[in-house]
C-alpha cells in the first residue's frame, strides 16, 4: 500500500478545491500508473490500496471524497463488494467502479446492486485520465450524469447472464442442464436466444459456442473479437 | 414432430436438388436424347428454384420458428407438396412454351408434384435431423467420457506441462510484436508520440495473436470429423429395412411411365430381394467382426447395392421388356435405389431415441479419441485461464502505460515519457504472463486466500480437517460452494462473522459454513440452490439458528 501523497499539509481551501480519491485495484503496475494520472488531474490520491481491508482501513484514516473501485479484485469481494463496506461506514463517499465488463453481472451472479449514485465506468468507454476525471466529479456530484448513464448493463436477463457465464467457465451443455434440471435442447435453444440478443450470427461453418465466448470476451473488455 | 431447423433448410434443399434433376431429366420425353440432358438440367434447375422460392415463403412464415421448436409433421408434409407443385407448374409451363412433348396433364402432374414433395421434404429433414441428432449426441457422450477422463490426476501432469509450453509462446509471441520497442537505443530515444504507436501496435498485435491462436485452436477441437459419425452409425446397424417401403411406394409409379405393369413388380420384387439380402448380411456381420472389417463389409455392401441395376437389366431382358432407350435408365434407376436405400440406413441407423443405439455408439468411440478430447479440453481450458489473466495484467498494463505516455505527450513532460516508453520496454521483457500458479487439489491454502481477501468486511474463520488430498474436480467444486455460501452470507445476510468447516469422511467431505446474518428464514437464490442440488445431489441444507444466522451444510462425494 502506498503512503498518501497529501497529508495533514494540506490547507482546508485546497481540500474543497480538490477531490479526495482513493484507489482500489489489486494489479500493483496499473494501480501505480493510475494513481500518477489522477494526480496530474489535479485529483489528491489519498491512498491507493489492492484488497477490501486496506480499502476499510485507508476510508476510515482519510477523508475521502470519491474511491475509485476496479470490479475484478480476484477471488473473494468484488469491488460492488467493496463498494457496500465503504458506503457502510461513509453514506457520503462517491464510488466509481472501473472496470473492463461491460456489466457487472458478467464476473458472477448472486450480486448486490450498485450502491446509490455510484458510477459505472467501463475501462473500453474511458479513453483517457480527463474522462475518468469526468466519471469522478459525477459520481460526488460535481458534475451532471446524463440519463442512463455509467449504470453497465448488457441486454440480457440474469438466467441469460448466468448461462453465458457457464458456458465461458468451460461447462459443457449437458453438465449446464444437470446444474439447471432442463433438457439439453433446452439450453441449445437458450444460448441461440443469446447469440441473437448479441448480435452475432452464426454460419452452419461455424461452431456457436465458440462465438459465445468470443462475445463474452469482448463483453469483459478481452481479446477474441471476429 | 418432425426436424426442428432442418424441416426448412438450404442443406435439404440441396439435399433433394438431385432428385429433382433426376426424375425431370430421367423420365421426361422431352429430355431423353442425351443432347437434350443439358436442356434438361438447366429446365430442372429454373424448375426447382421456384421449389425454392415456396420454401423460403414458408420458412419466413408458418415455419419461422421452426429453430426452437419442431415442426409439424403435417405442416411439413403440405409445405413440401406445394414447393413440388409449384415445379411441376414451371415444367409444364416451360413444356408447352417450347411445345415439347409432355403427356400428361397439369392437374396429373400438379397432383404428382404434390406426392412428390409432400415425401421427399419430410424425408429430407427427418435425414439431417437424424445425423444433426446424432453429431450432437455423439459430441455429448464424447464430452461425458472426457469430463471423466479430466479428473484423474494422470492427466494433471500433462495439464502442467501444456500451461509452461503455452506461456513460453505467448512470450515470445509479445517479444517478437514488441520488437519495435525492444530495438529502442537507451542514447537515442524516440519520440512520444512514435512511443504511443508503437505501443498501440504491440497491444494489437499482442492481442490479435493471442485471439486467432486461442479461437482456432478451439474451433479445431470442437469440430466430429464426419468419418467418426458414418464410423458410429456403421457399427450399429448401417442398414435399414423400413427403407424399402417408401422407395418401393414411390419407385412403382415413376417406373410405371416407362415398363409394364408386370415387368415393373418383377423389377421391384428383384431390388427388394437383392436390397435385403445384401443388407441382412451386412447387418449381421459388422457387430460380429473387427472395426476395421466392419467398414470393408459396409463398402462392399454400398457397392453391391449401387451395382443392383445389373440385375435389372438382366431380368428385364429376361422378360423381354428392355426400356424404350436400352439399358441407361435401369441402370440410373437402379443407382438412385442404392444411394435412397443406403443414406436413408444410415439416417435410421443414427436415430438415437433406442437405447441400443447409445450404447453402441459408446461402445463405438475409442479410448484414443477420449484421450485426445480430454487433453484438448484440459489444453482450451488453460489457454482459456491464460488469456483471461493476461488480459487482466499484461493488456491493462499496457493500456496504462499508453496513457501515461500521451499524457506526458499533452503536458510536455519528456522526462514523464521517458519513463513511461521505459516501463513499456520492462513489461515486453519481464516474464508478466506468468501467472499465479496455484496447487487446484490444495483447498486449505485456497479457502485461506478466500478469508484473506474478505478480511476487512467480514470475518472469516476457516477449519479444514481432510485426511487425504482431494482431486482437482472435487476441489473445484468444493471451492464453488464455499465461495456461494460466503457470497450468500454477505449479501444477502449481511453476516459480519463466517465459520467454514471441511471434514473429510471415507468417501465424503462434508463443507459447513455458519454465519451470523440475519436472515429470518434463510434461503438460498435459485442459482445458489441449483449449484448445490448440482454437487451434493441433494444432500444439503440451510437452517436458521436459534441465536440467528444460519447453517448451509453440504455433503459431497470425493
Amino acid at each position: 500500500m502506498e503512503l498518501p501523497a497529501l497529508g495533514a499539509r494540506v490547507d482546508h481551501n485546497e481540500r474543497m478545491q480538490r477531490t479526495r480519491v482513493l484507489l482500489v485495484e489489486d494489479n500493483d503496475f496499473t494501480r501505480s500508473t493510475m494513481a500518477a494520472s489522477l494526480r496530474a488531474e489535479d485529483c489528491v490520491v489519498v491512498a491507493s490500496v489492492s484488497s477490501a481491508k486496506e480499502a476499510v482501513v485507508a476510508a476510515s484514516d482519510h477523508d475521502v471524497d470519491c474511491a475509485v473501485i476496479d470490479l475484478h479484485l480476484g477471488p473473494g469481494p468484488t469491488g460492488i463488494d467493496v463498494a457496500h463496506g465503504l458506503r457502510k461506514a461513509d453514506p457520503n463517499i462517491g464510488i466509481v467502479l472501473l472496470t473492463s465488463y461491460e456489466d457487472p453481472r458478467l464476473l458472477s451472479g448472486n450480486q448486490r446492486p450498485l450502491p446509490e449514485g455510484a458510477v459505472y465506468a467501463v475501462k473500453n468507454d474511458v479513453r483517457s485520465t480527463a474522462q475518468l476525471r469526468e466519471k469522478i466529479d459525477m459520481a460526488v456530484g460535481k458534475a451532471d450524469r446524463p440519463v442512463g448513464q455509467g449504470l453497465g448493463y448488457v441486454p440480457l436477463t440474469d438466467t441469460q447472464m448466468e448461462l453465458l457465464r457457464m458456458v465461458a467457465s468451460g461447462l459443457t451443455n449437458a453438465e449446464i442442464a444437470r446444474r439447471r434440471s432442463v433438457t439439453e435442447r433446452a439450453v441449445e435453444t437458450a444460448l441461440a436466444r443469446i447469440l441473437r440478443k448479441l448480435g452475432v450470427e452464426a454460419d452452419s461453418g461455424e461452431n456457436s459456442r465458440v462465438l459465445l465466448l468470443q462475445a463474452y470476451y469482448q463483453l469483459i473488455g478481452g481479446p477474441g473479437g471476429r | 414432430m418432425i426436424g426442428g431447423r432442418w424441416a426448412v433448410s438450404w442443406q435439404s434443399y440441396a439435399f433433394a436438388y438431385p432428385v429433382s434433376v433426376g426424375f425431370i431429366v430421367f423420365t421426361e420425353r422431352a429430355f431423353g436424347d442425351t443432347s437434350e440432358w443439358l436442356m434438361g438440367l438447366a429446365v430442372s434447375t429454373v424448375a426447382y428454384l421456384a421449389t425454392g422460392g415456396v420454401l423460403a415463403i414458408a420458412g419466413a412464415t408458418v415455419l419461422r420458428h421452426r429453430r426452437e421448436t419442431p415442426a409439424p409433421i403435417f405442416v411439413v408434409v403440405v409445405v413440401g407438396g406445394i414447393a413440388w407443385m409449384a415445379r411441376s407448374a414451371v415444367l409444364k409451363a416451360f413444356l408447352v412454351a417450347r411445345d415439347l412433348p409432355s403427356e400428361a396433364a397439369l392437374s396429373q402432374r400438379l397432383l404428382y408434384g404434390f406426392l412428390l414433395g409432400a415425401t421427399i421434404v419430410p424425408i429430407t429433414a427427418w435425414t439431417l435431423a437424424s445425423f444433426s441428432n446424432f453429431n450432437e449426441e455423439r459430441r455429448r457422450l464424447v464430452e461425458e467420457l472426457v469430463h471423466e477422463q479430466a479428473s484423474t490426476h494422470s492427466l494433471a501432469t500433462y495439464v502442467q506441462a501444456v500451461r509452461e509450453g503455452i506461456l513460453d509462446r505467448i512470450q515470445a509471441a509479445v517479444r517478437r510484436s514488441g520488437g519495435a520497442l525492444l530495438a529502442m537505443d537507451d542514447g537515442n530515444t524516440p519520440s512520444p508520440s512514435e512511443g504511443v504507436r508503437v505501443l498501440d501496435a504491440l497491444s494489437q498485435a499482442a492481442s490479435r495473436e493471442l485471439s486467432e491462436d486461442l479461437w482456432r485452436e478451439a474451433r479445431k477441437d470442437s469440430r466430429v470429423h464426419v468419418t467418426q459419425i458414418i464410423r458410429s452409425a456403421v457399427f450399429y446397424r448401417p442398414f435399414s429395412y423400413w427403407m424399402l417401403i417408401p422407395i418401393v411406394a414411390f419407385g412403382i409409379p415413376v417406373l410405371l411411365r416407362i415398363w409394364p405393369t408386370q415387368t415393373v413388380v418383377i423389377v421391384m420384387l428383384v431390388l427388394t430381394l437383392w436390397a435385403l439380402c445384401i443388407s441382412g448380411i451386412a447387418n449381421t456381420l459388422v457387430v460380429r467382426v473387427s472395426t476395421r472389417t466392419a467398414l470393408c463389409v459396409y463398402a462392399i455392401a454400398v457397392g453391391l447395392l449401387l451395382m443392383s441395376g445389373v440385375w435389372v437389366v438382366v431380368f428385364v431382358n429376361w422378360l423381354g421388356s428392355q426400356a424404350p432407350d436400352g439399358d441407361r435408365l435401369p441402370l440410373l434407376a437402379s443407382l438412385g435405389f442404392g444411394i435412397v436405400y443406403t443414406t436413408g440406413g444410415l439416417a435410421a441407423g443414427t436415430a438415437t431415441a433406442r437405447r441400443e443405439t447409445l450404447d453402441s455408439l459408446r461402445a463405438s468411440i475409442s479410448d484414443a479419441e477420449i484421450q485426445r478430447a480430454a487433453i484438448a479440453t484440459e489444453e482450451l481450458r488453460v489457454r482459456r485461464e491464460i488469456a483471461t489473466a493476461l488480459h487482466g495484467n499484461w493488456s491493462g498494463n499496457l493500456t496504462a502505460v499508453s496513457m501515461r505516455l500521451q499524457q506526458a505527450i499533452d503536458k510536455g513532460d519528456s522526462q514523464a515519457a521517458n519513463e513511461a516508453i521505459y516501463e513499456a520496454k520492462r513489461l515486453v521483457e519481464i516474464d508478466m504472463v506468468r501467472t499465479a500458479q496455484r496447487d487446484e487439489s490444495d483447498l486449505q491454502a485456497i479457502t485461506n486466500a478466500l478469508a484473506a481477501a474478505w478480511d476487512g468486511l467480514v470475518s472469516i474463520r476457516v477449519h479444514l480437517n481432510l485426511r487425504e488430498s482431494l482431486s482437482p474436480s472435487t476441489t473445484r467444486a468444493a471451492e464453488d460452494v464455499i465461495i456461494e455460501g460466503i457470497n450468500n452470507a454477505v449479501r444477502h445476510a449481511d453476516a459480519q462473522n463466517i465459520t467454514i468447516s471441511v471434514e473429510g469422511v471415507p468417501t465424503d467431505i462434508e463443507i459447513t459454513i455458519t454465519d451470523d446474518g440475519h436472515s429470518a428464514t434463510p434461503s438460498l437464490p435459485g442459482l445458489g440452490s441449483q449449484l448445490f442440488d448440482s454437487i451434493a445431489a441433494g444432500e444439503w441444507s440451510l437452517t436458521p439458528q436459534a441465536g440467528g444466522g444460519s447453517v448451509l451444510s453440504v455433503r459431497m462425494r470425493t
